[in-house]
């Protein structure tokens, strides 16, 4: 298809979406402004579908809102179930696309998932804030309109549903549930999840135990707020404390004489992918082969059939990172090329989310064998982040404030009127006698209080846009025929890329992942017959010609078009006609254009 | 991908065919296809299928058959279970593997008859057989869609069953394969005068070909490639066959990413993931055999130092490179001696290849595999038998034989290549379709060439002279493991009164096999359960000191020992009972006696 058909069908696109923005019944919702949408301005706005961002849902719910923007906007949203969780939950892969401008696969796409890790719930309503900022502004931002023109989105809210579900229903602190929920021998005694946490005081939390033992403890209560413990420090007076702490709350199930060792599950699907993948005694938590858990199975297989995702982005929670691969030293270092464009997206990221920090994963955190980014770049090629949605420096923006305990319970106490902390109360425990339980509750610290989510969400979201925005994107800048000796023509066709991520990322030039990009020549009408085709080094020395060795017509380019790069490739044609050219590849929309030789 | 070297296709079809070679027209006496009746045949599967089925229809009690998974081809995995009386508590099982390898077709029949005959011979004496220690879970043949290349009408031993490479990258899969030019059955090699080419004529015999060696000013003069057309006009010739990843290459050990033959991702390859699954499903597996190609039993693997306890072990972040702990390595060595005395000796290969079953066994379960690999072709002819030898006395002609072979060597830099030993056992025994020599081909796009080299399967199938002692020392080594696997037992269990009702009772639990309830690997990989110590106490007993329940988290082979002390409040110790619990190593249990005053 020439450039200016693409461009008069996405001026009809523009046309057509703003209907979208009405409501089945025929009433038009009033956006207050000419401009409409809901773009994170908020005077006399009001979204079309109303999802109340200061919370944090179960996983029904978390399909639930995205089924109402299924409903709202069929035409550019749908899921395909691609598999089941071990509880046997749906996993959805939400498609976001606007089919006016071409099938989500002709069409490079972002894939986003939240949620691998249980407990790290937020990821999911990022991935729904995302879709859903999109989608209100479809019809209303130009640059919306020109990103779902001609890129699509796949979109997999929570990969362990299981883990959320259960995070959300049952008795949990901030770090239980990472886990998915297949049962696991974590102390190889032979039972499965025999001996987790237990919440003895059925307040539907797991907190923590402390028992005051005179003279004989590790810690004492700080003198100004009894609710924290002051460990004593380590000299030689011989001073002891009046507490000991005794560990999350829990008994010992089984009789082996340990507390809590064998809870539900006991892995880490962010250990389980085929790169790098390494045993459990490197490794915790990976399983005993990579893609073990069906759940990372399933979306394996996604990946590796739809060629068309160029950037992938997971969301985590927390500490506030950008992070990229390598997730281990050992791998050495991604090709110079792709690091100039993580960098890119990474730096911008850190302007648009405050507190956050762009980091590579084995060098800034720790080692990770078999992650999810590693395996979406390092086996897939494909421009990978994950984000770690959320630090407790947000809490308050000024440097004075820090994240001791007591800043935490400060802000707890003056913030959310101390609704964040079970204080301390007595329990008659099994084995340690008169204890007393108390602690944050499983939504403080890991996820932000009601009232940041929505920030929080939305920059991450905008943070994806932004990603998606770098999707490769080519167009044929000029064509240009000039006659040769012997009656021949030249054909000088110029490919650019507009974006910052190339068509093809190095590591995949390199590795030969995925199939190259290709150019080519086919003749429309005419008597046009290529001759030789070579690309053009030099436009001042037309005879410095790379000669293409085999099929001029069609051109394999491994190393496909390089960040915002462009290559001019000169055809030497016989015979006059019309003909067409083109690139092809997987990772942008294709472009074709007819060329007159004469 | 680059254009693959000799040597790279050499690595691929096993780094066991080395430098091609060829056939005469006649179907080579070396690879009949299986003829019913005779017990060491090749199987295709039907014939494989029939002699599963065929084993369960003969020992119900002691065969029943199962279903593995699929291959990539949707051909059914299967396999045969094999055990005798009722399943106690943590029998261990042995699982025996083959047909990973694709060329290794006969693997397959050496499995088989290993399987008939633990089957046969269980009850026959009063000796305590293979099936009394063990289940025997046997996959005669992993790969099926691999040896199925063994009874095409053209042979070729590519070996790989993947289907998500595009060699070529040119957006077709496997639409330049290898193609059978002279029509003799049989993809060998073609032999192309090329100016870029790399090989010669081996001096000490022109079928065999080397590498030029620039350095003392020689110039290659030969490219070596695949017998085949170019049929996509790439000027390529047979670069891009139909399948590519081969399943002993796709398991996550040491897996080679972004190489054609290992897979696209470790695990990728179906047969991978199900034999994967079926270890796990089964932790009853103390001991794995396969007859493969990675001869373990007799190359000495490379070694390190068993890493010192605890977790993380230390050394423990040291990522997985292939080595074999000194303790497990002892017990390979151990095994490897007791095989040698059951069978010839022939060359050794690499111990735990890249992606291998083998490796992943080890450094991922903890598990060791004892790989017994039907044969390889000897790299020199073979020596007269002892016998003659002493007739001889000093052998004076053969001396003067390799004298003259000096003497007419061109270059005393060079040695003989081992294709030119492989050739002088060829041209000994007689066994002239196991190499084609170079035959001139005009061929369409190259001009003329020669054909010739290896034929398929040559370097890695056995004579047919040599396959009943093969399968014979393959059924001797299997049933002679039962023995050494670890079994756990209660040496003693007694109580001692100290008071009224106050005991002190102590207990040991030894391991007298060879094999140690668990492998150093296996410690290291914390993949292998622990035993379970428990005791059942009397009513109204009461530990004044120790703990009712343990993991016994170690018994060293060959006399390893637990020992423990309790002190409990009780009338009598007749009740007390002491219960010892495995996966994969039995379980044992003693009723306390009082202690001999």
């Amino acid at each position: 298809m020439a450039i200016s058909q693409i461009n008069a069908l996405l001026a009809a696109t523009l046309l057509a979406i703003p209907a979208l923005a009405q409501d089945p019944s025929g009433v038009t919702i009033s956006f207050g402004d000419s401009e409409g949408g809901f773009p994170g301005l908020g005077a006399g706005r009001a979204p079309v579908v109303e999802i109340p961002w200061n919370r944090l849902v179960d996983s029904d719910q978390l399909y639930r809102d995205l089924d109402r923007l299924c409903a709202k906007w069929p035409k550019m949203m749908s899921y395909e179930v691609i598999g089941h969780s071990v509880e046997g939950r749906e996993l959805r892969v939400y498609t976001l696309n606007n089919p006016d401008t071409g099938a989500a696969d002709t069409k490079p796409a972002m894939w986003i998932d939240g949620n691998i890790h249980g407990n790290e719930v937020q990821g999911g309503e990022a991935v729904v804030y995302t879709a859903w900022y999109l989608l209100e502004n479809a019809g209303h931002n130009a640059r919306v309109d020109s990103l779902l023109a001609r890129t699509s989105f796949y979109l997999l809210p929570s990969v362990n549903i299981d883990g959320r579900a259960s995070w959300f229903a049952d008795a949990h602190n901030p770090h239980s549930s990472r886990t998915g929920v297949k049962p696991t021998d974590n102390d190889r005694d032979g039972l499965f999840d025999e001996d987790g946490p237990d919440d003895l005081d059925g307040d539907g939390q797991i907190l923590q135990m402390r028992k005051y033992v005179p003279g004989e403890g590790t810690h004492n209560l700080d003198l100004n707020d009894p609710r924290i413990l002051v460990p004593i420090a380590t000299n030689d007076t011989g001073a002891k404390g009046d507490w000991i702490m005794l560990g999350t709350e829990g008994i010992d199930n089984d009789g082996d004489g340990r507390t809590n060792e064998d809870g539900e599950g006991g892995y880490d699907m962010n250990r389980s992918w085929p790169a790098m993948w390494m045993p459990e005694h490197i490794q915790r938590g990976a399983g005993p082969f990579p893609l073990y858990w069906p759940e990372t199975r399933c979306i394996a297989k996604f990946l590796v059939e739809h060629t068309n995702i160029a950037s992938f982005q997971s969301f985590h929670n927390n500490g506030g990172m950008i992070l990229r691969g390598p997730g281990a030293e050992s791998y050495g270092t991604y090709p110079s090329a792709d690091i100039s464009v993580y960098n890119e997206i990474g730096q911008d990221g850190e302007g648009l989310l405050p507190f956050y920090n762009y980091m590579i994963i084995w060098r800034d955190l720790y080692s990770v064998y078999g992650g999810e980014v590693n395996f979406a770049y390092e086996t897939l090629g494909i421009i990978s982040f994950t984000n770690e949605l959320w630090t407790s420096d947000r809490m308050s923006p000024d440097a004075r404030y820090g994240q001791s305990q007591k800043d935490r319970l400060w802000a707890d106490d003056h913030l959310t009127m101390g609704a964040g902390f079970v204080d301390w109360h007595p329990f008659e425990h099994p084995v340690y006698g008169a204890i007393e339980i108390g602690g944050f509750r499983k939504d403080v610290g890991r996820v932000p209080p009601s009232y940041l989510i929505e920030e929080m969400l939305h920059r991450n979201a905008l943070f994806c846009i932004r990603h998606a925005e770098a999707m490769p994107e080519v167009q044929i800048q000029s064509t240009e025929v000039t006659d040769l000796p012997g009656g021949l023509y030249a054909l000088d066709v110029t490919f650019k890329n507009l974006r910052e991520i190339p068509t093809r990322t190095a590591l995949a030039a390199q590795k030969g992942i995925g199939m190259p990009d290709r150019l080519e020549l086919t003749t429309e009408r005419g008597s046009t017959e290529v001759i030789a085709a070579g690309f053009l080094r030099d436009k001042y020395r037309p005879n410095r010609l790379d000669l293409v060795e085999n099929n001029p017509a069609s051109i394999p380019l491994e190393s496909g078009l390089t960040s915002r790069g462009e290559l001019t490739l000169r055809w030497i044609l016989s015979g006059q006609g019309t003909v067409q050219v083109s690139w092809s590849g997987e990772k942008a929309k294709d472009v074709t254009q007819e060329v007159e030789v004469k | 991908m680059p254009r693959p070297s000799p040597a790279v296709l050499g690595g691929l079809c096993l780094a066991l065919c080395a430098t091609p070679t060829g056939l005469s027209n006649t179907l080579p006496e070396i690879l009949p296809v299986a003829s019913p009746g005779r017990a060491t045949d090749l199987l295709d599967q039907d014939a494989l299928s029939a002699r599963l089925l065929g084993l369960a229809a003969g020992h119900p009690d002691r065969a029943q058959t199962f279903l593995l998974g699929e291959s990539r081809g949707g051909v059914p995995i299967e396999g045969v279970r094999l055990s005798a009386g009722e399943d106690s508590i943590g029998k261990p099982a042995i699982l025996l593997v083959a047909g990973i390898q694709a060329q290794r077709v006969f693997s397959a029949t050496m499995a088989m008859v290993a399987a008939e005959e633990a089957a046969a011979t269980y009850g026959l004496t009063d000796a305590k057989h293979l099936l009394d220690f063990a289940t025997v879970y046997v996959i005669p043949r992993l790969n099926p869609d691999g040896a199925a290349a063994r009874f095409e009408s053209v042979l070729m031993d590519d070996g790989a069953t993947g289907h998500n490479v595009d060699n070529d990258r040119d957006g077709h899969k496997g639409e330049d394969g290898p193609v059978d030019l002279n029509g003799d059955g049989k993809i060998t090699w073609m032999r192309v005068a090329d100016p870029e080419g790399t090989w010669i004529e081996d001096p000490f015999d022109g079928r065999a070909h080397v590498e030029a060696d620039a350095s003392h000013g020689e110039r290659g003069l030969w490219k070596i490639v695949r017998e085949g057309l170019d049929q996509d006009g790439d000027d390529q010739v047979a670069e891009d066959s139909a399948a590519d990843g081969h399943v002993s290459r796709n398991f996550p050990a040491g897996f080679e990413e972004h190489t054609a033959a290992a897979g696209f991702f470790a695990g990728d390859e179906p047969e991978v993931r199900a034999m994967m699954e079926f270890v796990v499903e089964h932790p009853e597996i103390a001991l794995v055999v396969t007859f493969d190609g990675t001869d373990n039993l007799k190359s000495k693997p490379d070694t390190e130092e068993d890493p010192a306890g605890g977790r993380g072990f230390g050394g423990a972040r040291n990522l997985p490179n292939g080595k074999v702990l000194q303790s497990d390595a002892d017990l390979l060595a151990e095994f490897g001696r007791r095989a040698k005395e059951l069978r010839k000796d022939s060359p050794a290969v690499d111990a735990y290849p890249k992606g291998s079953f083998q490796r992943w066994m080890y450094e991922a379960r903890g598990i060791l595999t004892l790989d017994m690999a039907a044969w390889a072709m000897p790299t020199e002819a073979p020596k007269p038998d002892a016998d003659a030898e002493e007739d001889a006395g000093e052998e004076p002609a053969e001396e003067a034989m390799e004298e003259s072979a000096k003497d007419e060597a061109p270059a005393s830099w060079r040695e003989a290549s081992e294709d030119v030993g492989r050739l002088a056992w060829v041209d000994a025994t007689g066994n002239n379709d196991r190499f084609q020599n170079w035959e001139p081909y005009n061929h369409p796009t190259l001009g003329g060439v020669f054909i010739g080299g290896w034929s398929p399967y040559a370097q890695v199938e056995p004579p047919t002279n040599e396959r009943e002692a093969i399968a014979t020392a393959a059924t001797s080594f299997l049933l002679s493991l039962g023995e050494p696997l670890a079994q756990v037992e209660v040496t003693s269990f007694t109580a001692k009164k100290l008071s009224r009702s106050l005991w002190r009772v102590e207990a040991s639990v030894e391991n007298n096999s060879l094999l140690p309830l668990i492998t150093k690997s296996g410690a290291r990989a914390r993949t292998t359960r622990p035993a379970r110590m428990e005791l059942a106490l009397p009513d109204k007993a009461t530990i004044v000191a120790g703990e009712a329940k343990q993991l016994i988290r170690q018994l060293d082979g060959s006399g390893g020992r637990a020992e423990f002390t309790w002190l409990i409040d009780m009338n009598s110790p007749a009740q007390l009972g002491l219960k010892v619990t495995t996966d994969h190593a039995g379980s044992a249990s003693m009723t306390c006696t009082e202690e001999d005053k």
